[in-house]
């Protein structure tokens, strides 16, 4: 088994009702581990207008203590507030093929769009991959 | 809040690491604390914000505060590297503890990647 230096950009679709958040940890290590990055950065990029990527527990209490911190804001403007406030990016440590961000710490897809369909992530691995 | 400099941190890990250009990446392990990049004079104004948006209490999750603090500052920071130094042009890299706890170790992960100096 060799090992590289190398990137990968994939795309996923997340379908979603509009309104909700979806964890994308499974996600996340499913493409890790067929990838095989050993050492590097998991990065996600929510591609479509209204959707966010944010790190954090996903727990029902905090998801709707998040959903309350988001309707703080304006609701005409929300959208574009909540995405330069909270971030459309996450960017995870990954170390001998596991992700350390800490143990709760998940990527969460946040969609405030109320648009149902398909969301897409774009999941960039980069760092050492191992090669059969 | 409390507020840890790390900047003097992030000048020997790139020191240690011999990069003269490219990018270091620094990410706080767990899910209440966060990483800025700020000038210190704006620290009051920056705490006063946060604490006004999200108080401490009034929300479901038993720390909610401390997460919500997190999710809106974030846990990591992208820095260029360019002759051998963190393009940080007066800006400095902050941890930030969200909610009190003692004698508790934190632990903050860096990449850095770029040309190594030869």
């Amino acid at each position: 088994m060799s090992k590289t230096i190398d990137i990968i950009v994939e795309k996923i679709k997340i379908p979603s009702n509009g309104y909700t958040a979806i964890n994308l940890q499974g996600e996340i290590e499913r493409m890790i581990k067929s990838k095989g990055l050993i050492d590097g950065i998991a990065k996600l990029y929510a591609r479509d207008k209204c959707c966010l990527v944010v790190l954090t527990e996903y727990e029902p209490g905090l998801m709707h203590d998040l959903e309350d911190a988001l309707e703080k804001i304006e609701e005409e403007k929300r959208c574009l507030v909540a995405e330069a406030l909270y971030g459309k990016n996450a960017s995870i440590p990954v170390r001998d093929g596991e992700t350390c961000q800490g143990i709760f710490k998940h990527p969460i897809l946040v969609d405030i769009s109320r648009e149902p369909g398909d969301k897409e992530v774009v999941i960039v691995l980069e760092g050492i991959f191992s090669r059969d | 809040m409390k507020y840890y400099d790390l900047t003097n941190i992030l000048y020997e890990v790139i020191t240690e690491a011999k990069i003269e250009y490219g990018v270091i990446e620094a990410h706080a392990v767990g899910a209440t604390p966060a990483l800025i990049l700020a000038r210190k004079d704006i620290l009051d104004v920056l705490d006063q914000f946060i604490k006004e948006y999200i108080p401490v209490t009034g929300w479901r999750h038993g720390n909610a505060y401390a997460h919500l603090r997190s999710t809106l500052l974030g846990t990591h920071q992208i820095i260029p590297v360019i002759d051998g130094a963190p393009d940080l042009d007066g800006l400095r890299l902050y941890f930030l503890e969200t909610r009190p706890v003692h004698n508790h170790r934190r632990k903050v992960l860096f990449f850095v990647h770029g040309k190594r100096v030869f």
